[in-house]
Parts: structure tokens; sequence; C-alpha cells
């Protein structure tokens, strides 16, 4: 092939030698033919390009200098002189331009050219376009093939997003990703991070990627890398702040609400019924205690009619949304500074967070500090060291809507939180109103509860620091070896502080549950201090040898190995509990008897709990070994291949299982050179391929029989231990096997450019739940299990696609750039080996493996619509005997709904700049998926109290059969009755949406010679375009109290 | 530099390679039951071995109570709700938690077991040893003995003999469990008795350990429950014989929500404590106790209004556990056994000294001065006696459904129970099938564990 245009060569270059015709060749830094470079002439204005090989010619005419750009190099002018022969004309690199990406896997950075693995990558400024202070939450939206499920939040219990690279990979293990904060793995919170100080964040999707990372790698790797200095560049400042303004939660959103009127009649029927108990103590809902008074005679009819009337104009919402939220302002502010000498470079900066939440009484402050340098000594030492310290506090004194009651019941609402004067109210909270008002004439202390005034009463803190100090030595051997030796010290240190004041609800409580019937105060007055402090400290080493080699053009070799060492320890001391505590003094009384058992009001007995903390105590170790290769022969066929060994301190896996070897294989093509110079069009076509092993570490499962010791048991103040495990020696640790297949392309000078990859993940011997007789002594307690029943018990195939574009639509004075993300992933269970022991009832409300399925199912019992006569639900049998129904029901009778996790999520950033101005937006949309809303469930109702706003549409009377699907309120409690309507297909909604996530605007003023002053805003959660469902709610807030508020940002960034 | 960095390549690597840096353990609380110290704080999981008996079944079904409609309604444990109106309909969460609870236990003992077997018995740890062991013994038969009650044919019943529980051999999830004999059940437990009998010490440190007298006295209720009267007798004299205290009931409040104090605190006459899991039909909330048994309790005497409080409805909820709340006291207390041994005497014709037993126990349970002593009845009248006090003084623990059993099977006293509730009469036979619980439906399917027949 080469010959071939050689010869070509040399026949045009003796035909235009006639003509006055130039000719060079054009080679990059390694000495890499360039091919498709632009040439453009001047004054002439003839444009061309470099063949495959480099070489160009072009005919003098009027031309006098050329102007030599190609994307990842430097532009270069040159003047022409009379020597036709422009001989070899080397371009310099330049970094950072598109296409030209180096990746940094957290073991070696290679340039995008020579990988054949799967990557994403996500650059500084786009990082940057989101203020987020978390750089997870940063990366939503905009990192290929990472999806994020904001699903898991419960009421107002929000659970971080479940992150998942190219869905999922494990059915019980975790699925979170690996994340490495220069190169080494990240164990700490990653609120920690100051998403300023952060220059790139890779996302290692496949096996050739991953592998290097090895058994912590089988749910894909984010490998974020902290911003540097570089060599001789002067000083550089740079400052950055934002104010971001977080609206009010919606908490009409959450439809389990009945209104006050309703709810109230509702509560008198039962009543009437004679379904609630008036114990003395036991909670029973205010409207009713409202009740057992008027019928003893205990309240005036007239006063009766009046707290009636009051109650039946409340709605608990509006109140809270005045006295427990509020608008949340944020502010953010950090610096930076780089620079560097000849021969030393250095990074330091700082941060400042200030982040109040939209409850009241909760927010969090963070201060970050790091310092990075780098130092040259000679030609072949380079040493690297960094410092980075974080302090941050959380506060959490505040009580959320949900938490307004403390008995396990629904929250009545019509709760008042201010009485009519305007001070505080005493909430219907723990106990009945009449034993607890009762409390203070019978000599024990108050025991209202007023949260208005109880969040200054508590001061719930948490503070943690953390340091990391990492040394680096690299030493260039000669030869193209060099080797690399890296350490990370990391210690955060958390401290949990409770401070509840000698008023606050929890002193008082205590202290009128541990009075005895004689009145003698066991837990004395005064404030309560406890705490807890915890530790993280690891190490991590490295050795490893680099070799990098190129022959010639035609060879060229990058390869490593080295061994890596880890040990991480948490230690959480066992706490303190100080009862008596004096803040102002700091003085406690230690005369109390924790070895009594006392009897506790309205019953129980315990011994006084010394602390309420449990100690804790663990070692991680990891050794393992790995080498990885790369070899590129002409710049157009790659090779590459990783191995890795990896071995632990697992608790209880036996040794010979300990090690797991994991390896990957990859190839690459350049196919530009096979199309010859027909596909001018074309800058860039490579493709990628790659097949190997990694796997997922589980630390919480035991070979052998285990138990947990816990230090005090509170009946008999003596340690003990639970068996958590009766042992499974044939435990295996969960293997992952990836293929991936990806065309990397570039047309039109780079106008449009992107990937496609094509991957199928298979899981073995994925870890999870077996169904076991329980004559074995391993049966659940509720839906948990102590005793660990789990084996390697299914696997799992998932195949996907992800696409990226990127478009550049306009060059001009108007830049319009345009990015694409789109990924499809579904998964499939294709083996399943345990018992299935599954009622239909329990894999309709909470489905189980089953082969040829995927994980994510959703299933629904049918819904054969509600009786004329009694407005009762109907089963698919026709009658309305529910439980013989559900009893019976086998897989036939329930229906597959489809996945409830999205196959097909996409993005579309479109950013468009005009001189100073840039406006970028993007649109998200999620498809294919389904999810469950709730309804009103009768049982709960009854149970609870905890309604739902379908009970206004219910069957009344014969004849709303035709306008209503919500069944009539029943006589009496049938747990599979409700079970087979809130779980019929009925509540299977659509899950697709397009949103509009983000939008952004910012104008740069020109500042200086070098300074810049940008200012911004941002809008996040602009809200939904468009939505499948027709109940209104947002598929990401399904379970949730209420979705994600609109943010709003206003921000400077300075660089002088 | 070659050199040095290849040395410290080697030494990096084969440092790294040291096997003993892998062996620590990663987990200090997380541990590997092997010595006897392990066992030790497995046994002193009170929460499993005295907080959560199998009995939810048997308390509901054995008709000490009544349950309006409205509150069998708000039960929402299947199986308790079933088992009040002696209906086997297929749980919808198909946990059987009294079957589930009692093999907990038989888990943790085989774990505790099979550990002891693996260490030596020395002179050094022969003491510490031989308790580990019997109270492991002990804590397998209770749980056998509990779920026997429910779940094995009733003895007696010969021709269901072949219907007793599975009996677990070892802590191995993989054995598959297979049904014994009633007989060899019950032979099980005995044995697993007798042992603790001779392995346990006289002194326990508190009542949720065992001690030798725990061990008898678990051995007379089940000679009791066999009909081996004479064995009952024997057993139940050795209890007698060694320290405990009976309360006096006259030293006790009937104003309080609850008349014995929380867990038992203090409580003199608990021998072992042991409470249900949860058993929501018999809480104040729900559960009314029957008129005749409310009757027949003489009004000098103070259970009365200790056991029992008058509702706004009328009827009488129970406050008279000695878990000192709404739960089931099911372990073992001195009550009981002054009344096995009072009737075993009476049963083995020596009937005054069995009124003699009866009358040192009610003496304490009537007001001051008040008790008049039982004296010269014959033995028929004296043992309808003293199985009427056993009814009045040890309700709701879980033992009328065993007493019922060995009435009806053993005795042949034709005892049947009725039940109202929401327009539906039901009946229980005196030799009804369904004396015997159905094994859970999860056993069957995954095991070769036999359904009882219906």
């Amino acid at each position: 092939m080469g010959k071939f245009y050689i010869f070509l060569f040399f026949v045009v270059s003796s035909q235009v030698v006639l003509a006055q015709t130039y000719f060079g060749r054009l080679i990059g830094h390694h000495g890499e033919s360039i091919r498709g470079a632009t040439i453009a002439t001047s004054p002439d204005q003839r444009k061309l390009k470099t063949d495959s090989s480099g070489y160009f010619s072009f005919e003098k005419k009027k031309s006098e200098q050329i102007r030599i750009t190609m994307v990842g190099y430097a532009p270069m002018t040159m003047a022409l002189g009379k020597a036709l022969d422009l001989g070899t004309i080397q371009l310099s690199h330049v970094d950072n331009q598109l296409d030209e990406v180096i990746v940094n896997t957290g073991y070696y950075k290679l340039n995008k050219n020579m990988l054949t693995g799967s990557f994403a990558t996500v650059d500084q400024k786009t990082i940057t376009r989101n203020p987020a202070g978390n750089i997870l939450d940063r990366l939503e939206g905009v990192t290929s093939g990472l999806q994020f499920d904001r699903s898991l939040s419960v009421g107002e219990n929000k659970f971080p997003n479940a992150l998942r690279v190219r869905g999922i990979s494990s059915i019980e293990s975790s699925t979170e990703p690996l994340i490495i904060l220069d190169n080494f793995p990240y164990e700490g919170d990653i609120n920690a991070i100051n998403p300023n100080d952060i220059e790139s964040v890779t996302v290692l999707k496949d096996a050739a990627a991953a592998a290097i990372w090895g058994a912590k790698a089988g749910n894909g790797v984010i490998v974020l890398t902290s911003k540097k200095g570089n060599l001789s560049t002067p000083l550089r400042f740079s400052f950055q702040s934002n104010w971001q303004l977080t609206k009010k939660p919606d908490l009409h959103y959450n439809r389990q609400f009945i209104p006050a009127k309703d709810m109230m009649e509702f509560e008198e029927y039962l009543y009437g019924k004679g379904n609630y108990y008036n114990m003395e103590s036991l909670y029973i809902p205010d409207y009713v205690g409202l009740l057992f008074k008027r019928d003893a005679k205990e309240i005036a009819v007239e006063d009766f009619g009046t707290i009636k009337a009051q109650m039946q104009q409340q709605d608990i919402r509006q109140e809270a949304k005045k006295l427990l939220y509020r608008s949340a302002l944020s502010q953010r502010y950090a610096i930076q500074a780089r620079g560097g000498a000849e021969r030393s470079s250095y990074f330091i900066s700082g941060s400042y967070d200030y982040n109040p939440q939209s409850i009241i009484g909760n927010g969090d402050q963070r201060l970050t500090f790091n310092i990075d340098h780098d130092l040259k000594i000679g030609n072949r030492l380079t040493v690297n060291t960094y410092l980075r310290y974080v302090a941050d506090k959380v506060q959490q004194n505040g009580y959320r809507l949900q938490q307004l009651t403390a008995s396990g019941s629904g929250l009545s609402p019509y709760v008042f939180l201010q009485n009519t004067d305007g001070t505080p109210a005493s909430v219907n909270y723990q106990f009945n109103h009449a034993y607890r008002d009762r409390a203070e004439s019978e000599g024990l202390l108050d025991w209202t509860f007023s949260p208005l005034v109880d969040r200054d009463r508590r001061d719930i803190s948490s503070f943690s620091k953390q340091l990391t100090l990492g040394a680096g030595l690299n030493y260039k051997i000669g030869r193209g070896f060099s080797i690399d030796v890296k350490y990370r010290y990391q210690h955060q240190a958390v401290k949990q502080q409770n401070l509840y004041d000698a008023d606050s609800y929890f002193v008082r409580n205590l202290i009128n549950q541990f009075t005895q019937a004689d009145g003698t105060r066991v837990i004395p007055l005064g404030g309560i201090k406890d705490g807890q402090n915890s530790e993280i400290i690891g190490h991590n080493g490295r050795i490893q040898l680099d070799y990098t080699r190129q022959w010639s053009v035609e060879h060229q070799l990058v390869a490593l190995a080295g061994a890596e060492i880890s040990q991480n320890t948490l230690s959480r001391d066992v706490g303190y509990r100080l009862y008596g505590y004096r803040a102002d003094n700091g003085t406690s009384l230690m005369n109390l008897d924790y070895s009594k058992q006392y009897t506790m009001r309205p019953n129980g007995a315990s011994v006084i709990p010394a602390t309420p903390f449990e100690e804790r105590f663990t070692v991680d170790r990891f050794i393992s070994y790995f080498a990885n290769a790369t070899y590129l022969l002409n710049r157009t066929h790659g090779l590459s291949g990783s191995v890795r060994w990896d071995a632990s301190n697992l608790f209880g896996v036996k040794t010979n299982q300990r090690g797991v070897p994991l390896w990957s294989l990859g190839l690459s093509e350049q196919l530009l050179p096979l199309l010859g110079d027909h596909a001018n069009w074309l800058d860039k076509l490579t493709l990628r391929t790659t097949y190997g092993y990694s796997g997922n570490v589980n630390n919480t499962i035991s070979a052998y029989p285990s138990m947990r010791i816990s230090s005090a048991n509170l009946t008999t103040g003596l340690p003990y231990a639970k068996l958590t495990s009766a042992g499974n020696p044939n435990l295996r640790w969960e293997k992952l096997a990836t293929v991936n297949l990806g065309l990397d392309f570039s047309v039109l000078q780079q106008r449009v450019s992107g990937s496609v990859d094509y991957y199928v993940k298979s899981g073995k011997d994925l870890i999870g739940p077996n169904y076991l007789d329980p004559s074995t002594g391993i049966s659940p307690e509720g839906t948990s299990y102590y005793i660990d029943n789990r084996i390697n018990y299914a696997n799992l195939r998932t195949n996907g696609l992800d696409l990226n574009l990127s478009v550049r639509a306009l060059q001009g004075v108007v830049k319009w750039d345009i990015n694409l993300l789109w990924s499809m992933t579904k998964n499939k269970i294709t083996k399943y080996m345990a018992n299935s022991n599954l009622s239909m009832d329990q894999m309709v409300s909470n489905a189980q493996p089953r082969v040829g399925y995927t994980r994510d199912a959703l299933y629904a019992w049918h819904f054969n619509g509600i009786s004329t006569e009694n407005g009762q639900l109907i089963t698919p049998n026709g009658d309305q005997e529910y439980a013989k129904y559900a009893a019976n029901a086998t897989l036939d009778d329930i229906r597959f709904m489809g996945a409830d996790f999205p196959p097909y999520q996409g993005s579309m950033r479109h950013h468009i700049g005009y001189k100073g101005f840039e406006l970028s937006a993007n649109l998200e949309w999620k498809n294919g998926f389904y999810f469950r809303r709730n309804t009103i469930d009768y049982f709960k109702l009854f149970y609870s109290g905890i309604g739902h706003q379908d009970y206004l549409k219910r069957w009344q009377a014969p004849g709303d059969e035709l306008m209503t699907t919500v069944p009539a309120v029943p006589a009496t409690m049938d747990l599979y009755r409700d079970a087979l309507y809130t779980n019929s297909e009925l509540m299977i909604e659509k899950g697709d949406y397009i949103r509009l996530s983000d939008v952004r605007l910012s104008y740069q003023l020109p500042m200086g010679k070098k300074g810049r002053l940008s200012v911004f805003g941002y809008v996040r959660n602009v809200g939904i375009l468009c939505r499948a469902n027709k109940v209104g709610l947002d598929p990401d807030a399904v379970a949730a109290a209420y979705p994600a508020p609109r943010t709003y940002t206003v921000g400077v960034q300075l660089e002088w | 530099m070659k050199k040095l960095i290849i040395l410290g390549l080697t030494i990096a690597l084969t440092s790294a390679c040291n096997p003993d840096f892998l062996d620590i353990k990663r987990d200090r609380k997380q541990v590997i039951p092997e010595s006897l110290d392990d066992f030790n704080l497995l046994l002193g999981d009170v929460s499993l071995f005295s907080g959560s008996s199998a009995a939810s079944m048997r308390s509901a079904a054995a008709e000490e109570f009544t349950l309006s409609e409205s509150a069998w309604d708000l039960i929402t444990t299947f199986g308790e709700k079933n088992a009040y109106r002696w209906q086997d309909e297929r749980f919808m969460d198909t946990e059987c938690p009294d079957w589930n609870y009692g093999y907990k236990r038989i888990l943790s003992a085989h774990i505790i077991l099979e550990g002891l077997s693996k260490i030596e018995r020395t002179g050094a740890n022969a003491n510490v040893y031989d308790q580990v062991k019997g109270k492991a013994l002990f804590h397998r038969a209770n749980a056998y003995f509990q779920l026997a009650s429910e779940f094995a044919a009733p003895i007696g019943d010969e021709e269901h003999n072949a219907y007793g529980l599975p009996l677990r051999k070892s802590a191995d999830p993989q054995e598959v469990s297979i049904r014994s004999s009633v007989s060899e059940t019950y032979n099980s437990i005995l044995e697993d008795l007798l042992a603790a009998q001779q392995l346990l010490g006289v002194e326990s440190t508190d009542f949720y350990q065992p001690s030798k007298s725990t061990a008898y006295a678990l051995s007379a209720r089940v000679y009791l429950a066999m009909g081996r009267y004479n064995d009952a007798l024997e057993a139940a004299k050795t209890v007698l014989d060694g320290a405990g205290k009976l309360l006096n009931y006259q030293n006790f409040s009937a104003s309080s929500r609850y008349s014995f104090p929380s867990r038992g605190v203090g409580n003199s006459e608990i021998l072992f404590y042991d409470q249900g899991y949860s058993t929501e039909s018999v809480a104040p909330t729900k559960g009314r106790i029957n008129a005749d048994l409310i009757t027949s309790y003489a009004e000098n005497d103070l259970r009365k209004n200790l056991f029992f409080k008058l509702e706004s409805d009328g009827l009488y909820s129970y406050k008279g556990s000695y878990v000192g709340s709404s739960s089931v006291f099911t372990g073992l207390a001195l009550d009981e056994m002054y009344l096995i041994y009072a009737e075993c005497l009476i049963r083995a014709g020596q009937v005054q000294l069995g009124l003699d037993k009866l009358n040192e126990l009610l003496v304490t349970r009537f007001a001051k001065n008040t008790y008049q002593e039982y004296k010269g009845l014959e033995k028929n009248a004296a043992l309808d006696l003293v199985l009427l006090e056993r009814r009045k003084q040890l309700l709701i623990r879980g033992l009328r459904w065993i007493d019922l059993r060995r009435f009806n099977f053993i005795e042949n006293r034709n005892i049947q129970l009725h039940r109202a509730l929401a327009g539906e009469m039901y009946t229980l036979m005196a030799k009804d099938l369904k004396f015997t619980f159905l094994a859970p439906n999860n056993v069957i399917v995954n095991s070769k564990v036999i359904q009882f027949p219906r």
C-alpha cells in the first residue's frame, strides 16, 4: 500500500515539476505522517489536503505563503521561497483539542488514538458548565454511558443518585462505579471533592479500559484528574463565585394526602366502627381524640364544634411550607493560582461553600485547600507532592413535614404548627394527647412537642476533616524505560455531635420515660450530649515500570507493569453520652447506675443507654499486580492487552479463592488508509474492539459461619453476638466479561465527529438471595435476612449502544455547537439458580430475577374493574375472592409490563456563542420504561392513617363505576384486595419524558491583556417539557415527596 | 541506578507477597464463632433465645379470648388471623413466623454444638464447655417442643405418628429437611433435656441463661404434655426443691397498665424468660377474655383485677403477662411447676399432698387472710380443681393449646371449641386434624417434608 503511494507520488511529482509545483511531507511530533491536514495558500486562496502518508503538492501559481492546519496540531504558516521541495515539515501537538484527548486511566495516560477500549471524557469546559458543588452532579447528562437513577428517593429521604455505568452488571451487589481521584481509589465522601479542582473526568466503560482496575472495576470506573501547574508558565489566578437559589419544594406534589375534611369524615367512620382503642398512652389522631372527649363529655358541644371547624380549615402543607421550609440561598467561592518556573510548577487552590437547605435548620458548609507541586531534578527525575485539606460541617436540626409524627402513623392533614395567636403549637407526636397532657400533673416534665421551637433546642452536627498527602517519583531510566512510584495517605475524621438542650423534646421525653412510679428520676435534669468519632485512614502505594518506545513510524509500544498495595482502615469508636450536660461549663453527671434495669413509661424496661452507638473497626487490604501494553503498527493497527491479579483479606473467603486473575485484549484499526483517497470528506475512521474480564468485590459475604458482635444489649447490659451466616463454602467472586465494538469517526474537517460503541456484558456467578427451606433457620424477618442467604445465583447479560456526536454547526462570528449523547441499555437474566418460592404477590411488588426477563422488570396484576354493587375490586376470575385468587395465581396470571429503568436515554446540548455571549441548554430524555404510581391503599389508611388523593375519586354509589376505577371504602380489611388493586396494571405508567435540565447564559467581558471576567446565569431543573404519564408525575420522583426543586444560579469567573 | 531500582522493585513485590498481610481479619466485630467465648456471646442473644418464641398461632387458636370483627380485621399476621378461626388458607406472605423463629433458635444451637465438637474439652475449660453445651441443648429442646406443639401431630394420635417435626442434623443449609416421627421428635427433645440436666450448673447469672433447674422445669412441662405424669412429677419436684420464690400478689397494684414488672424485672417466679415474638390478638386493644373464665375467679381472688381490666366495651382485656406488656409470656415460671406437681400428685393418688401444694400457691394469689384452703377432696374433684386452677393461673402463655391436645388425644376428654366471627360459626372437634397446623408452604416446596393431611 505504502509503496503504491510513493510510486504515485513520484509519478505525480515528476509531472508537476515541469509546472512549477511545490511539494513536501507533513509529519507529527513522533514522526507520524499527518493525513488530511488542510493546506491553504494565500493570497490565491486554494485549499488542499495531505494524503495518507502526509505528502502534498500544489502548483505554484501566485501563492506566496501557506497555512497548514490540522486538528490536534498547532497551525503553521510558512512563506514560500524559490525551493520547490518544502521538505519534511513537522507540526507540533496541541493538547486539549477535540479528538486529541489524553485519556487518564489512573495507571497510564494515552493519546486517544492509541486506545482500543471505550472511554468517555468530560473536559474542563463541560465540568465548569454546571456550577453544582458536587462533582458527580456536574456529570449528569453530559457523560456518555453514565446513567443517573434518581428514582430511589422515597418520601423526603433523599438517597444519592445511584450511578450506572452502562446499565447494571450485578444484581444484589453494589452497582456503584469505582471512583478514582489522582490515580488511587477515592474512599471518602464524594461531597468533599472541590469540583473546581478537577481538570478532567474519564469514564472507563469496557473491559480494556477498566480491567486494569481489576476486581473493583465491574461497575465501571470514573477517573477524576486534578488540575496541575505547567512548567515555564507565568503565575495565573482565577476566582469563581456563585449564588444559588433553590426554590421551596412543592409539598403538594405528594399524592399521599387526603384533605382535612375528608380525612376527618373517614376517621369518624372508623371511630364509629370501634377501630380506635383509647388506651392511655397509645397514639390516636387528634380528631379521634376529640371524638373520645366529646363522647366522654369532657368537652362542651360548642367547643367541639369550634375545634372541628378549625381542623377542617387546616392544610398542614400550607403551614409547613411557610414555617418548616424556605428558599435556600447557597454561596460558593473558589480561588486558584497556578504557574511554573523552568524546573517546578505548582497549583494552589481554596474554596468555601455555604449551603443552607430548604428545610429550616439544616445546612452544610465546606472549606477546601489544595496544593500540588512538581519539581524536576536533573533531566530524569520528577518529584510530585500534593496536599489536600477539606473541612465540612453538616447540621440537621430541622423537622421535615414527614417528621412531624413519631408514632408510625401517617401525618394528619389538620395538624397545626401554630396556635391561632401565632405561638408554636404542640403537635400530636408520639403518645396520646391525654396521656401527654397529664404528665405535668403527675410530676413529670412537660411532654409536649413543638417542632418550631424544638429545632432551636438541638444541635445535631457532623464535622468532617479530610487530609490527603501524596507523593510521586518518576525517574527516566533511559531507552524508553521509566519508573514511577506513588504513595498516598488519606485521613478522614468525622465527628458526630448531638447536643440536646435541657428543654428539648428529646431530653424531656427520655427523662419522662425513665421516671419511676414513685416519681424518682433516673435520668437527671439538664441537657444531653452524645456523639461518636470515626476515622478512615488509607494508605495506597504503587510501583510501576513504564516503557515507551517508538522504533520508527511503524512500531510504537507503550507498556507498563507494576504492583500495588493498599490498606483502608475504618474505625468508629463506641461513642459517648453525657447526661445532665451543661454546655456553659461542659460538666455532666456521672452518678448513674447503668447496670440496673428500670421500668419505662408508658411500658417496657431498659438499662440507661450509656451510649447509643456501636463500635466498628474494619481493615480492607488489597494486593494487586498488573501489566498493560499497547502496540501500534504503522499508526493504523493497534493491539492492547492487560492482566491483573487481585487478592484481599475479605472476611471468610477461603484462601484459594482470595485472588482472582482478570485480563483483557483489544484491537484497533484505522480504516482511513484502507479507503484510500476516495473518502476525502472523512477525517477519521477507527474501529476498536475489546474483550476482557473485570470483577465485582462483595465484602459482605462469608464462606464460614459468622456472627456479629454487639457491645451491649439494652436488656441485659451485656455484650452478645448475632449469627449472620451459616456459611457457604461454595461462594465465588462475581465475574464480568465485556465485549466492546466501537467506531470513532470525524468528517468534514472535524465539523462532525463522534463515536458509536456496541457492547455486551455478561455477568457470571452473580450473588443474590436464595429461598431456603426455613427449617434451615435461614428465613426473613419482615423483609430482611439477618442470616445470610446468598449464593452465586444468576447470570445476567447486558447489551447496549453508546452514541456520541458533536456537530460544529456554525463556526463564524456566531458559533453553534451541538453535542448529542444517546444510549441504549438492556439487560436480561440468562440463568437463575436460586429456589423459587415466590408468591405472585411478591413477584409483583418486588420483582425477582426470571430467566429471559430483564432485572428491571415490572409486573402487575390484571385489572378487571370494580363491582357495580359494592364498588369493590373484581378479580380476573370475576369474583371477589381476593385471597383465593392471589394464592392460586401463577406466572401466567401476572403481566410483564416492561422495564422500570429507562433503556433509552439521551441528551442534547446546544451551545451558541456570539462575541462574548454564550448560551447553552441541555435537553435530556429517557424513554422505553414504566413506573408504578401509588394510589389509595385502604389497609394503610385503616391501619396507619396514610391516605391518598385517589380516595376522593372512590366509588360511593352504584353508577360511580362508570366514572372511576377507585374501589369503595371496604367494610373490612383485606390485604389481598389492596395488593391486587395497588399493584394492578392500572397503576403502571409510561415513564417517557423530555426534560429541559438546564440553561446557561454567560458573558465574557474583555479585561486587559490576559485577564478575563465572565458572568453567568444558570437555571437547573427547568422543567419537564413533555411526559407520557397523564397523572403529572415526574418519573424521576415517583416515590419521592417532591421532585428536585428548580435552582437559579448567578456567578462570576475571573482570571488574571 | 538501574540496579537500585530493580532491587527496590523486588523488595516491594516480594514483601507484598507476604501472606500475613492478607490474613488480618477484615472486621473486628464480624467473627467466625470458634471459641467458648464466641459461643457464650451467641448465647447472650436474648432477643433470639428469649424474645421470639413460636407461640402466636397456638395462642390465637386456644380459645382463651375472643375478638370482635373489627379487632380481628385489624390483625396483620395471617397465620394468627387464620389460627384464630382454625382455618388454614395459604398465607399471603408465605413466611410463617412461628415456624421460622423456632428453627432460627435451632440453627444457632447447631452452630454452637458443631463448634464445640471442634474444641477439646480439657480440665481447664470443662466447666465453661459443659455450660455452653447444656445451654445450647436446652434451647434446642425448647424450640423443638414449641414447634412440636403446633406443627407435629399430637401425642396419642397414633394414626399420625409419622408427622413429627423435621429434626435438623446440622447447621448446613444444604441438608434437606425430612419429617421424623412424633415419638422421634419427643425422644430427641427429652434426650437433649436429660443431657442438659447433667451439664448445666445450679447457678445462673439471670433468667435468660438456663440452669439445671430450668432444664428440669422444661422436662416437667414436656413430660406433662406427653402424659408421662410420674416423670413430670419427679422433674417438677426437683425444681421445687431448689431456689425460687412465689410472688405474693398482694404486693402488686391493680391500677397499673400492666400488673407485673416490665420484662420480668425482679419477678422471682420466673425460671426462664421467654416471650412470643408478637401476638397481636391478645393485646388489650383487641383480645377480650372469655366470660366463663372471668366469672371463675372469686371476688377475693387478686388475679381478677391483676390479670384483667374492664374495658369501655364492658369486656375484659388481659394485663397479667409476666412480660409486663401485651406480649405473651412463654417462659418457665414457678407457678407452673406448682401446678404440674400438684396435678401429678393428685393423678398419682396423693390427693391431699397435691392439694397442699395447690394451697401453697393459691394463698399468694388471694387477698390477705381471705384464702380458704382446699382439703379432703376426692381424686376426681381434686383433679378438676387443679386443672381449672391451671387454666386460671397459666392463661395466655401458649400452654392452653398444649393442654387441649393432651386432654383430647391422650385423655379423650372430648373438648370441643366454638367460635363466632362475622356471623359465621367455627368449631374445632375434639380430635380434629386442625389441632395440628399445616407446615408452611415454603417448607413443603423446598424440602422433603410431607404436608399434614386435612
